[in-house]
């Protein structure tokens, strides 16, 4: 299938709306079940997805006692595999009538995770399905301060499905998301050694400290980066988002092979991966410590972000 | 190149065409041993230069290179170098082929064949743009590309862009198909002709036909330049190494490599190839002080010259560094001074100097044999203990700015004889240095030390082996962390030494989890092979080998910017996993 718009919406409209699935995911944080519980039984068909990892950690059992009490089906999958993905739309997405609604919600997913749907998407025709539109749901958190201790980076390359080959001749251009983690992202700026370096930060974002945080890690990049190199997006506007980057990217795109490396929040990462699915040669990269990440419950903000996106048939033959 | 626009005012000279490079190029003694027609392995680690060095040989880098008459080196090589590019970013493009199932090593080999054919067809056009000044007569030019075009099996195109475009589109190709048997593998479609193409056999039939058809069928040696090959398949590198024992003789390979690696794959191969018999080894590293400095010395004033267009001189504009040797020892000058303060206060100093009889207050009985072999070793000790420990006071001074890291011979040592590092660094210092006017200590210090930081970011933010010793885990970060904690103790807070270390010695209790971790440090460049041989030897295992914390840390980890003595890393570790006696004595990391 292909993407056809890309939208901005809330939640309180896609609750006037038939859901036919909700696919959530279990994970430690209490914003985990946000958006199932705001769902309630509504949609027709309703999947999690549960971490392997972590299973009795902080906010997770209540997280699983809620999905099941609400009829969510689980699948318990590892952050780093498509498994659960797959079995989503081999198995479960066969069976939605054409113009179905579905709500994903991205709040306590991997990036490999809503990467692996949407390049699953892109390469998968359905025989039932024509249209359908997809509402990508986040929900940001209460401001927590950065952490002191960053674990080690275990995996720092592209995310399967989003690599783009081109050959090496072409210089390559980075357009890094910035996160509130001590000099992440430099080290990762001086590992790709791009020729061109654009860094995209938060601001406004859902809450001032989150900002200036932000600012405060990534002091010594942004004091080196050229004029007009940083770019503030807002985050509360997946819409005005999505335009700054995509300008950019169709700027450098020409000349350069482009990677994005979203480090920020979840919400800048789907919309990498949604612009990688427009254009192919745009490659995403994530840098991740994979499960040895320090656990912390971020309680959620009472205003989750939706981005509406709509999917067609290419009219290639039907596979699935 | 000093223009670069990029983010940290580095040098790669991988985003730089053969004319910049060969505007700033400094000869040094491995590009001699490059242009030897022989097979060669160029090993160092990130930005020792290597990429610099393959693509000098390009006929469009020595068209351009001011200074090539004045070293001797011909217009024309006896071979015609191909420079075949790489980076990080290709690299991972591959793997993520390569997971593809069961065609993936077909698909990530078709690549490496565009990638290896798009450089050979830039290289065709290069030689032609050289030798005829008004290109190829369409007479010579049609049958070329019709012939290039059967061999890659490619529409005929009338040049040779249009068939590297050719080969770019090759390339999506490949994704494409990547992604539908990744999406569907019980339906894999049939794979087009070209992904079956060896890149070696293709090369071949390629410079026959340019041979044939534009030299009139006088053969040409062709070096073919691989950069980069420590990050490549091992296929490749494996291909590569069984290439250097026997090949085409009409071929020469000159690859580039981080220091260690390709040794386990040298040893594995049967019959495979070895150093001084099949290929020379080439280590763009510098095992001693010296030989760095007077590199590092010839490229800073080569980059005043550029800049300021006029010779300038590195000592005027950016002094010396408290660790310099160039120094008096002379009663009443500032080490002197020094080393009466620090007699004062600590008594180790005191057993020391009466042990080797030297009294300071008969200055006059201070032999020449003293000032050798005794006062100058001390000079760095002493240097450091006085910025960090408060005499007389228990406890270290907590300094964000020591005020020991300034000054030419600092800069030098800092980079390691690392020619990108080297330049990022003037880049940095002469940033908005419109004349040449004496760069302040101070602002030297805080740039040194930023440049540090963001290598000690780079460290931490990849990813890496952790290692076991005895019940602890250690990446990388935390060995160098306890190795420099252990020095720093020797040289500033333990009682004062003659022969404190600064570098230690891979022994026998060094398991394979922590060879593999020091590999990776060596091949970053985080930890540097000391080697007492002035002609720099590599390897063929670390264990044995003696290493030191790169200077680029020194500013982080407080270390001094002198090689120093050497001991066994089992010991290193050992003591530093214990709690220090003196709970105070901490060393002052300046790392986030």
């Amino acid at each position: 299938m292909k993407i056809s718009r890309i939208t901005e919406t809330t939640l309180d409209d896609v609750l006037e709306l038939p859901i036919q699935l909700a696919v959530c995911a279990s994970g430690y944080e209490e914003r985990a079940r946000y958006v199932g519980n705001i769902l309630g039984k509504r949609p027709k068909m309703k999947h999690v997805l549960g971490f392997t990892a972590h299973r009795d950690d902080l906010e997770r059992p209540r997280n699983d006692e809620t999905f099941v009490d609400l009829g969510y089906e689980m699948t318990i999958c590892n952050g780093n595999s498509a498994d659960g993905i797959s079995s989503l739309v081999k198995d479960t997405l066969v069976r939605l009538p054409n113009k179905s609604n579905l709500v994903f919600d991205i709040t306590s997913m991997t990036r490999y995770w809503y990467a692996t749907f949407l390049d699953q998407l892109r390469a998968t025709e359905f025989a039932t399905i024509r249209e359908m539109s997809i509402y990508f749901t986040y929900v940001p958190s209460r401001y927590e301060p950065p952490p002191k201790e960053q674990p080690p980076n275990l995996y720092v390359g592209p995310i399967p499905g989003f690599s783009s080959t081109e050959l090496p001749d072409l210089p390559t251009a980075l357009v890094l998301g910035l996160g509130h983690e001590p000099d992440k992202a430099l080290g990762i700026t001086e590992f790709i050694d791009a020729k061109e370096l654009f860094v995209f930060m938060a601001n406004p974002a859902f809450d001032r400290r989150f900002v200036r945080d932000v600012q405060r890690m990534n002091k010594e990049l942004l004091a080196r980066l050229p004029a007009g190199h940083a770019i503030g997006y807002p985050l509360p506007s997946i819409t005005g988002t999505t335009i700054l980057l995509k300008s950019l990217s169709e700027g450098l795109m020409r000349s350069h092979r482009l990677i994005l490396v979203p480090l920020g929040p979840k919400i800048f990462s789907l919309i990498c991966f949604l612009l990688a699915v427009l254009y192919p040669q745009i490659s995403v990269w994530r840098v991740s410590s994979e499960e040895e990440e320090f656990k912390a419950n971020r309680p959620p903000l009472n205003n989750p972000l939706v981005c509406r996106v709509d999917f067609v048939s290419t009219g290639n033959k039907k596979v699935i | 190149m000093i223009d670069s626009p990029t983010i940290y005012s580095t040098y790669n000279a991988r985003m730089l065409s053969p004319e910049e490079i060969a505007r700033t190029f400094v000869i040094n003694d491995a590009y001699r041993k490059l242009l030897r027609v022989e097979h060669s392995i160029l090993r160092g680690p990130r930005g020792t230069g290597k990429t610099t060095l393959l693509k000098m040989l390009t006929p469009r880098a020595l068209k351009e290179w001011g200074d090539r008459e004045k070293y001797n080196v011909p217009p024309r090589l006896p071979f015609v170098a191909v420079y075949v590019p790489s980076d990080v970013v290709w690299v991972e493009q591959l793997q993520q082929l390569k997971h593809i199932p069961a065609v993936g090593e077909i698909l990530s080999k078709a690549a490496v064949t565009c990638n290896v054919l798009h450089a050979l067809l830039g290289t065709f056009k290069e030689v032609i743009n050289l030798y005829f000044n008004e290109g190829l007569n369409s007479e010579v030019n049609h049958p070329l590309c019709t012939r290039l075009a059967q061999a890659l099996r490619l529409e005929a195109f009338p040049s040779l862009d249009g068939l590297r475009v050719e080969l770019d589109l090759r390339l999506r190709d490949l994704q494409s198909i990547a992604s539908k048997i990744k999406q569907h593998p019980t339906n894999q479609p049939e794979l087009p002709d070209f992904c079956y193409d060896d890149y070696f056999a293709q090369t071949r039939l390629l410079c026959s036909i340019f041979e044939e058809v534009v030299r009139s069928g006088r053969n040409e040696l062709w070096a073919m330049c691989f950069d980069e090959l420590e990050i490549c398949p091992e296929w490749l590198l494996v291909d590569l190494l069984k290439k250097l024992r026997s090949t085409d003789q009409r071929f020469l390979f000159k690859i580039s490599l981080s220091p260690t690696q390709g040794i386990s794959q040298e040893k594995t191969l049967t019959g495979g190839p070895s150093s001084g018999n099949d290929y020379t080894d080439i280590p763009l590293w510098y095992p001693t002080q010296r030989e760095g400095k007077k590199f590092c010395e010839d490229m800073m004033k080569k980059f005043l010259r550029l800049k300021f267009d006029a010779d300038t001189s590195p000592r005027d504009l950016f002094g010396l560094s408290p660790f310099t040797e160039d120094t008096s020892y002379e009663p009443g000058s500032p080490f002197w001074r020094l080393l009466s303060k620090h007699e004062r206060y600590d008594p180790s100093l005191s057993v020391l100097l009466r042990s080797k009889g030297i009294d300071l207050s008969h200055p006059d009985m201070v032999t020449t044999e003293d000032k050798d072999q005794v006062l100058r070793k001390l000079k760095p000790i002493l240097v450091l203990r006085d910025a960090f420990r408060n005499p007389g006071k228990p406890g270290l001074r907590s300094r964000k700015r020591p005020g020991l890291y300034y000054g030419y011979d600092a800069i030098a040592a800092i980079s390691d004889g690392n020619p990108r590092w080297l330049i990022g660094l003037l880049n940095d210092l002469l940033l908005d240095v419109a004349v040449p006017i004496k760069v302040p200590p101070s602002k030297q210090e805080v740039i040194l030390t930023a440049a540090g930081q963001r290598f000690n970011a780079l460290i931490n933010s990849l990813p890496q082996p952790a290692a076991k010793t005895g019940n602890q885990v250690l990446r990388l970060k935390d060995l160098l962390r306890r190795v420099s904690r252990f020095f720093f103790q020797r040289v500033v807070t333990d009682d004062i030494n003659l022969d404190p270390s600064n570098c230690f010695t891979v022994d026998a209790h060094t398991n394979e989890e922590l060879l593999g971790l020091l590999q990776k440090a060596v091949d970053l460049g985080a930890v540097v092979l000391v080697d007492e041989a002035p002609t720099g030897k590599v390897p063929t295992s670390l264990r044995g080998s003696t290493l030191r914390l790169s200077f680029m840390l020194a500013t982080v980890y407080r270390q001094p910017l002198r090689v120093m003595g050497s001991i066994a890393l089992s010991r290193c570790l050992d003591m530093t996993s214990n709690t220090s006696p003196t709970i105070t004595w901490q060393l002052p990391l300046l790392e986030k």
